[in-house]
């Protein structure tokens, strides 16, 4: 294992001699990653300050703005204090609150990375009141955080009285108040609650008012304030996602980031998500955004084994602006995940479950035993020339036990006998705290999912250790670490397809209640679902290990060196079994494989981070970058027939009749980087990001190796400008533009080399081994680069009930690295080249909204996101035209269907008609589209796009007291798949079960479905009919949870408790008829269908 | 003096990090690239076996004998499988079917690979001897790629150079001047082979003489076909066996009939897909209360069914019938076994309301099954993956084609000696088949022998088209076939191959 730093460690060497600290920062890469993992500490940073005859509330608010501190404070107990000055050079934060509350009645506390202001004669008045209160009089209260920690400094109010109080350091306060009343707690940072005074101890839990605009993002190699943000990124906070149950973080994203298109690859337990961002840019595939856990590029984009519970936030870079600080890799945009970490305090310990019962979304209509005959009966009919022969005698079609189901109206739903009820659990335990100088997130997470047929689960255990320490003054260092093992089972897919098609007239059982093999005789490659699940075994592990180290120094108080080193190892393991009763051994040998891969990656950064206020009106931040990023697979795998038997599943090959297959593989590639960004500011108000990158890949030949990506991106605060200060209604105005390139290389290692594959052959008695050409080489592939403009506008309204984002881009790529298929005539297939542009534009809208927030603590909330983006080919190979072959025509999106178009069915008025064009009645009908009266090729079109036109979500908050109902809706819209459910399942030959759908006889003159006819395999231009419009609507989640109020559990050692009840899936409305139009097959026929859920959960704090 | 510790902590973990260096360079290639393999004699060797392994897809495939067996005189389609319009020349027909843009991607394959080896191997520093006869051999093989591509698409693209880069710009060119080329390739072979070879399984000039026969009777040199088949039967250390059943006896595929055979093995690592041809034939006698055996057809796929003109072409003396048709089928299933009967007792089929027979009836549910494919020694009936070899060429084929070609060079009597020889071997012991005459000799009564003597191989229907008699014979044997026209003497052009050229390709007529 090379790590591939020296030429930045030569420079260190060299810079450590002479000491030229401003060389090393001139030379090294980097920057200061202060918020992705000091968040949350008291702040580090020495301020500069200048404040003449201003009030102290205007104090605070400009300490805010240079540190990024919050200050909390009673309004009625800072208002006295109109004129403060003070001038302080570099001085720390701490010194600064205690210069300007010198002389003042008030004193102040850290907590949560917030300054909270308190009266200094509270604490005593309150206990003075307390110890004279007649308690018929006065009503204890306390008011905590949602965390469950005190918070002073409260305004409690009785509402339309002149009484009130405010918290002592324990969150405590005493107050006279009839059951009848309301009180009204408020202060600064926290959202404003009012709560019936109720009988006996008041509890208050005061939210956190995390909209306002002071929310700090993760940007990549560092964090900003929202509002100095000048690019489109989406933050989603860790809670929202964890509300969800869902397996894994990305599935809870689903309609909640305008621009992200979150899409299933698989429903059975364990199964990922793909993602897009702003669409497709590339057609090779490679259309995954890059996903980044604390800081480090991981190699797998997989989400499993991230537990939800772990993250703090996600963050989503989805301009070119923003992603280009991550270059080669940030062309399909970037996924920041970044996971809690301890905070100084009292160490709180969480404990988070939920448990729930899964199903089946939907049922296939399926024809049952009645239905099944008919159709059998008809495609015998349908045989002959004239589509209406003689339909034969039953004892002709059906054998023995299909003519007894017939008889005594027996039929089997092989749906209602493999599918059943599963259930999805999660454990999660995690504490966190510390000290100072040290803080700690440990957390344990158990995560169990049993499928809805037999012997399909997946279970996954991890923990996670995430510590930062302050080693000095100068000097920080900290580990994210975690370990997940994971366990899936699945289920053979040719199961699905045997619950589909096998015979309704078959029987499982035979008399004797034995499990019969094949459930009919009739039809010889069905074979009895049940056996298959009950023979078959694929097992799959995985391991893997994530752990990154970082250290920082501040070198001098404006510069900060941060190195960050982030290994990764994933071990899979793969072990299948086939028993010789199952689908695919039919009675012969049992054969059984197991494959192993192992993958290492390491990424190591220099990061070195400067930061300087010139004077007070401009503000210079630098971030230079050195990184290196090596990546190595190692895989190997052996299959074997003829067992000697069976009860050794894949754990005994050595045993096998007969070695079918071996196989090694090695791959490694390198990814060298250097970024410098620049982040300057003007009075607060005028934004501008300046970002470039160099990035040097492994898999591109010589020449061809760099690529080079810069951007620039620029914000305007309208809202901080003197002429909106008028303007109360106005609370956040921004407006964002950006333009920038960044790249992508989808490019296999060895990609560019010619490569032959093995054409193995026998001469007499000896094998021999052989190689034929397999791909030709293409050493000018180089970067596929993607410029885009991005505009935006963020705002709040009304003091943020409205606020949100609108968001407009145009990106072009181009150099795009594809697939494409050549002439056969070659020898070869297709060839990996850059070819053509495409571009991408759309708009996307983020809106939340307070609907409803009455007095009496209702609240209904609503975060809304639309976005629609628009794909087209703009240019293929220079000459104008388009290549159908792959279908990419210029002007259209890169995944359509271009086919025939249906237009019914054949009627028998038809028939002249149809014999002229080679058809017959109740024949598929497709449209003649030129018109010359013949059907060939010229009559393809495009028959529809494969991703939808826009695509929204709405989540939806019913908030009173301590109740909390969620409705989280997403929806996809206007776009085609091709349905292998219907492909496979309505061949309408009678020779397996079919879908119930209408089909065409000579009595039924529909324009549905064609004849039946049982000389096909599957039905003549069927394809037409599994292009299917699969828009939805689905009710993704459903929860209602409750938080118990305080006083309940006062003796209980909880220091909170919510109980949560959700339905994951419950509601979805499409007009398409399979079984789920989100999902259902990645084109391997029949698959694990979509699952809902109802489940319960707790989540406690003690 | 933190400062000073920090320096010296860094300096070692900066150090650690640098002591190796770090390239971009792609040098660790564990991939087989062609600079490396096509560098010396063994990697030309191993190269050469790969173009033999393109044949694989041809013979011994689903692919293979779908192509070469539905749709013509002597077989229709059975019960299963998803070319029936090969067999009905429906308008399914068309350029879209699966099956022939594999075979053309197959051939190109191989024809690719064949052309790299032989632009390459003159620069290999190896023997002169064992260079030409790599390249032989290789040219034998792509000219044997066109013949399939020639005889089902007609005029294709031709290309004698390994392909660098993309090339879109190819065009058809037409059949007769690919002809001329192959029989160059061809002729090369014929001069360069020996005989015999120490590896059974390459090319000899027994093969190459049979295939210069077969592209002299495309080019119309019947003298010259005559003689190049002539040369096989007087010179070639073959003669044909006694029995017509020993020829395909599973235990002596090696035997003295045989010119070239594609090569099985039983070792599944070098046995690719196998020799599937066990199957294909095969009816669903499984579905009659029988268990599925490796001696009795082994997996029912009833693709294909003889049709009542190919079981009606037997003398009652021509042993062929046996040797060529399953009609007897046995008890094999203890749970199923009627009253009266034992294992291994002859089935009795109901062909009828009151009739029965113990020869199977021949209706698309159950049908007569093929036996030269039968592979008794696979493990289970479930296995495809066969490991008897695929005679491609053998003697008494070399037979008929002189028989054929000395009929057409206007020699009937010597043609039709070659023919009769076929015919009396066929004769069951100590019985006599009736011989032809000169005078009987004709196309037809070729194709008839060929029919009898190669029926269930491959190579039907590329035999109907190079003689010129497919459509009138399918319209007249094949009952499903009443759609045939003129213009499916020749298979649509795969519509990728159109779609994808960047110069017209234009469709064969008709599609």
């Amino acid at each position: 294992m090379k790590i591939c730093t020296s030429n930045v460690v030569s420079v260190i060497k060299q810079v450590m001699r002479t000491g030229n600290i401003i060389s090393m920062f001139l030379l090294l890469g980097v920057q200061l990653l202060q918020g992705a993992v000091s968040r949350g500490q008291y702040p580090v940073e020495k301020i500069d300050l200048a404040i003449q005859r201003r009030s102290l509330k205007e104090a605070f608010t400009i300490i805010e703005q240079q540190s990024g501190v919050l200050f909390i404070y009673n309004e009625q107990a800072i208002a006295p204090y109109k004129t403060v000055s003070l001038n302080a050079r570099q001085r720390s934060l701490d010194w600064v609150v205690n210069e300007l509350l010198r002389n003042t009645r008030l004193t102040y506390k850290v907590q949560n990375n917030k300054v909270i202001i308190l009266e200094k004669e509270v604490k005593e008045a309150t206990v003075k009141v307390a110890v004279a209160a007649d308690p018929a009089d006065k009503r204890k209260g306390r008011v905590t955080d949602a965390k469950g920690a005190p918070l002073p400094g409260v305004t409690v109010q009785v509402k339309g009285a002149n009484r009130g109080a405010v918290t002592d350091g324990e969150g405590v306060f005493f107050l006279q108040a009839a059951e009848s009343e309301v009180l009204v707690c408020s202060i600064s940072g926290y959202v404003t609650q009012e709560i019936p005074a109720g009988s006996g101890e008041i509890s208050v839990v005061l939210q956190e008012d995390i909209k306002g605009l002071e929310e700090v993002v993760v940007v990549g190699y560092g964090t900003q304030k929202k509002r100095e943000v000048t690019g489109a990124i989406v933050s989603v906070q860790g809670k929202e996602l964890s509300a969800q149950p869902v397996t894994n973080p990305i599935q809870g994203l689903k309609g909640k980031v305008a621009g992200l298109d979150v899409f299933t690859s698989g429903n059975e337990p364990g199964g990922s998500a793909n993602i897009l961002i702003r669409g497709e840019r590339s057609m090779n595939g490679g259309n995954a955004p890059l996903l980044v856990l604390d800081g480090i590029p991981v190699m797998d984009a997989s989400f499993n084994e991230i537990n939800p519970n772990d993250i703090a936030s996600i963050e989503v870079l989805k301009d070119a602006a923003s992603s280009a600080i991550y270059g080669s890799r940030g062309a399909n945009g970037v996924i920041l995940i970044t996971t809690k970490r301890g905070q100084a305090g009292r160490s709180v310990i969480n404990y988070d479950a939920y448990y729930g019962i899964t199903s089946i979304t939907k049922k296939l209509d399926l024809m049952d035993g009645q239905q099944f005959a008919k159709l059998r009966r008809e495609a015998a009919r349908g045989a002959a020339a004239d589509g209406n022969g003689p339909i034969p005698p039953d004892d002709q079609l059906f054998d023995a036990i299909a003519l007894e189901s017939l008889a005594k109206g027996r039929s089997t739903d092989w749906q209602d006998l493999v599918y059943h009820q599963g259930s999805r659990q999660n454990h999660q335990l995690s504490i966190t705290g510390g000290k100072e100088k040290t803080q700690f997130a440990v957390s344990l997470n158990y995560f169990r999912e049993t499928g809805i047929i037999d012997k399909t689960n997946y279970t996954r255990g991890s923990i996670r250790i995430n510590l930062d320490h302050q080693v000095n003054d100068r000097i920080r260092m900290g580990v994210s670490t975690f370990v997940t093992r994971s366990e899936q089972n699945v289920a053979d897919n040719t199961v699905f397809d045997d619950i589909l098609r096998t015979n309704p007239l078959g029987v499982p059982y035979d008399s004797a209640g034995n499990m019969l093999f094949r459930p009919n005789n009739d039809e010889g490659q069905r074979v009895n679902p049940l056996m298959v699940i009950k023979n078959t075994i694929d097992e799959r592990y995985k391991t893997r290990v994530f752990a990154s180290v970082y250290g920082e120094w501040d070198i001098l108080k404006d510069l900060t060196y941060r190195l960050n080193v982030g290994p990764e190892l994933e071990v899979a393991r793969e072990g299948i079994f086939e028993g010789s009763l199952t689908d695919v051994n039919q009675g012969g040998n049992a054969t059984a494989s197991t494959t192993n891969q192992d993958r290492f990656s390491i990424t190591v950064e220099n990061i070195l981070r400067y930061k300087h206020r010139i004077n007070k009106d401009h503000n210079l931040g630098v971030t230079l970058l050195q990184s290196s990023q090596q990546q190595i697979t190692n895989s190997s795998g052996i299959s074997a027939n003829k067992l000697p038997y069976e009860a050794q599943g894949y754990h005994n090959l050595g045993s096998a009749g007969e070695v079918t297959g071996v196989s090694s593989d090695y791959s490694k590639s390198l990814l060298l980087s250097y970024m410098a960004r620049v982040n300057y500011d003007y009075k607060n108000r005028y934004l501008l990001t300046l970002t470039a990158r160099a990035d040097g890949s492994s898999v591109f030949a010589p020449g061809h190796k760099w690529g080079y990506f810069p951007s620039a991106a620029a914000a305007w605060r309208i809202d901080a400008e003197p002429f909106m200060q008028s303007l109360r209604n106005i609370s956040a105005l921004k407006l964002r533009i950006s333009y920038g390139s960044n790249g992508n290389n989808p490019v296999n290692p060895y990609g560019t080399f010619s490569l032959l594959t093995k054409g193995v052959y026998a001469f007499g008695e000896t094998g021999a081994n052989g190689f034929v050409p397999y791909s030709i080489a293409n050493p000018n592939l180089q970067w596929e680069t993607t410029r885009e403009l991005n505009m935006g506008i963020d705002f709040g309204l009304f003091n943020d009930r409205i606020s949100g984002s609108i968001e407009h881009y145009i990106s072009n790529t181009k150099n795009i690295l594809l697939t494409r298929s050549i002439p056969s005539s070659t020898g070869y297939t297709n060839i990996v080249e850059n070819i053509g542009a495409t571009r991408n534009n759309g708009w996307e809208i983020s809106l939340s909204t307070i609907n409803v927030s009455t007095k009496s603590g209702f609240q209904w909330k609503t975060d809304f996101s639309f976005s629609a983006n628009q794909n087209k080919i703009v240019q293929l190979y220079g000459d104008g035209k388009n290549d159908l072959g792959n279908s990419w025509i210029i002007g259209q999106p890169i995944n359509i269907f271009y086919y025939y178009k249906k237009i019914g069915i054949w009627q028998t008025s038809e028939a002249t008609e149809a014999a002229a064009l080679g058809f017959k009645p109740g024949m598929i009908k497709i449209a003649d589209v030129n018109n010359d009266k013949t059907l060939n090729d010229q009559d393809r079109v495009v028959i529809g796009n494969q991703r939808p036109a826009w695509l929204g979500g709405v989540t939806s908050h019913f908030i009173y007291r301590g109740l909390d109902l969620s409705v989280v809706v997403n929806t996809r819209q206007h776009y085609l798949i091709y349905s292998q459910w219907y492909d496979n399942n309505n061949r309408l030959a009678g020779r397996y079960n079919n879908l119930d759908v209408d089909y065409w006889t000579p009595e039924n003159p529909t324009n549905d479905n064609p004849q039946p006819n049982k000389n096909q395999e599957s039905v003549y231009l069927g394809q037409t009919l599994a292009m299917k419009d699969a828009s939805f609507v689905r009710v993704k989640n459903i929860g209602l949870s409750y938080t118990l109020p305080q006083v309940w559990l006062q003796r209980s050692g909880i220091r909170s408790l919510k109980i949560n009840l959700s339905a994951e899936n419950p509601f979805t409305f499409t007009h398409y008829k399979g079984q789920d139009p989100e999902f259902e097959s990645d084109g391997t026929r029949a698959m694990y269908p979509t699952v809902k859920m109802y489940a319960v959960g707790l989540n406690a704090a003690f | 003096m933190q400062r000073y510790k920090l320096f010296t902590f860094l300096f070692f973990v900066c150090s650690w990090l640098g002591i190796s260096s770090c390239s971009l360079e792609e040098k660790n290639l564990y991939k087989p690239v062609p600079e490396a393999i096509y560098s010396d004699a063994a990697g030309i060797n191993n190269g050469v076996t790969g173009v033999y392994s393109q044949l694989r897809g041809l013979y011994g495939s689903q692919k293979g004998f779908t192509l070469t067996t539905m749709g013509t005189d002597i077989f229709q389609h059975g019960k299963d499988g998803g070319y029936k319009f090969m067999d009905d020349y429906s308008t399914a027909l068309n350029a879209s079917a699966g099956y022939l843009y594999d075979l053309w991607t197959n051939c190109y394959a191989g024809i690719n690979a064949a052309n790299t080896i032989l632009d390459r191997i003159d620069a290999i520093t190896m023997d002169d001897a064992l260079r030409n006869r790599y390249k032989a051999e290789v040219r034998f093989l792509r000219a044997h790629y066109y013949y399939w591509l020639t005889l089902q698409f007609g005029d294709v693209v031709y290309t004698d150079h390994e392909t660098k880069g993309v090339v879109t710009n190819l065009g058809r060119t037409p059949k007769a001047d690919i002809w001329k080329k192959m029989q160059e390739d061809t002729q090369f072979a014929v001069d360069n082979l020996d005989w015999t070879t120490q590896e059974y399984g390459r090319i000899t000039r027994g093969a190459a003489l049979h295939q210069l026969a077969v592209t002299d009777l495309l080019l119309k040199d019947y003298a010259g076909a005559a003689t190049a088949a002539e040369k096989v039967i007087n010179e070639g250390p073959y003669q044909l066996l006694p029995a017509y059943a020993s020829v395909f006896d599973y235990n002596n595929q090696k035997n003295a009939e045989v010119l070239f055979a594609v090569q099985y093995i039983n070792n599944a690592l070098f046995n690719g897909d196998g020799n599937q041809g066990n199957a294909f034939f095969t009816p669903a006698y499984d579905q009659f209360g029988l268990l599925r055996d490796v001696n009795q057809g082994g997996r029912p796929y009833t693709r294909f069914r003889p049709t009542p003109f190919f079981r009606n072409l037997f003398d009652k003396n021509d042993s062929r019938f046996d040797v060529t048709f399953r009609i007897y089928w046995f008890y094999n299933n203890p749970a199923n076994l009627p009253a009266g009967k034992k294992l291994g007792d002859t089935v009795v089929w109901q062909i009828s309301p009151g009739v029965t027979s113990t020869i199977a009836p021949n209706t698309d549910n159950m049908h007569w099954g093929i036996k030269k494919h039968d592979d008794p020694t696979r493990a289970s009936p479930q296995d495809l993956n066969g490991f008897r070899d695929y005679f491609v060429y053998r003697l008494s084929d070399t037979y008929l084609i002189a028989a054929e070609a000395l009929m057409l060079d206007g020699k009937p009597e010597e043609g039709v000696a070659y023919l009769n020889k076929v015919r009396s071997r066929a004769a069951k012991p100590g019985t006599i088949m009736p011989m032809l005459s000169a005078a009987q000799l004709n196309m037809d009564a070729v194709l008839d022998e060929r029919a009898r003597e190669l029926g269930g191989e491959e190579g039907r229907w590329m035999d109907l088209v190079r003689t010129g008699k497919l459509i009138d014979r399918v319209k007249l044997y094949n009952p499903n076939a009443a759609n045939i026209k003129p213009f499916h003497a020749l298979r649509p052009i795969p519509q990728s191959q159109r779609d994808l050229s960047t110069v017209p390709f234009p469709q064969n007529d008709g599609y």
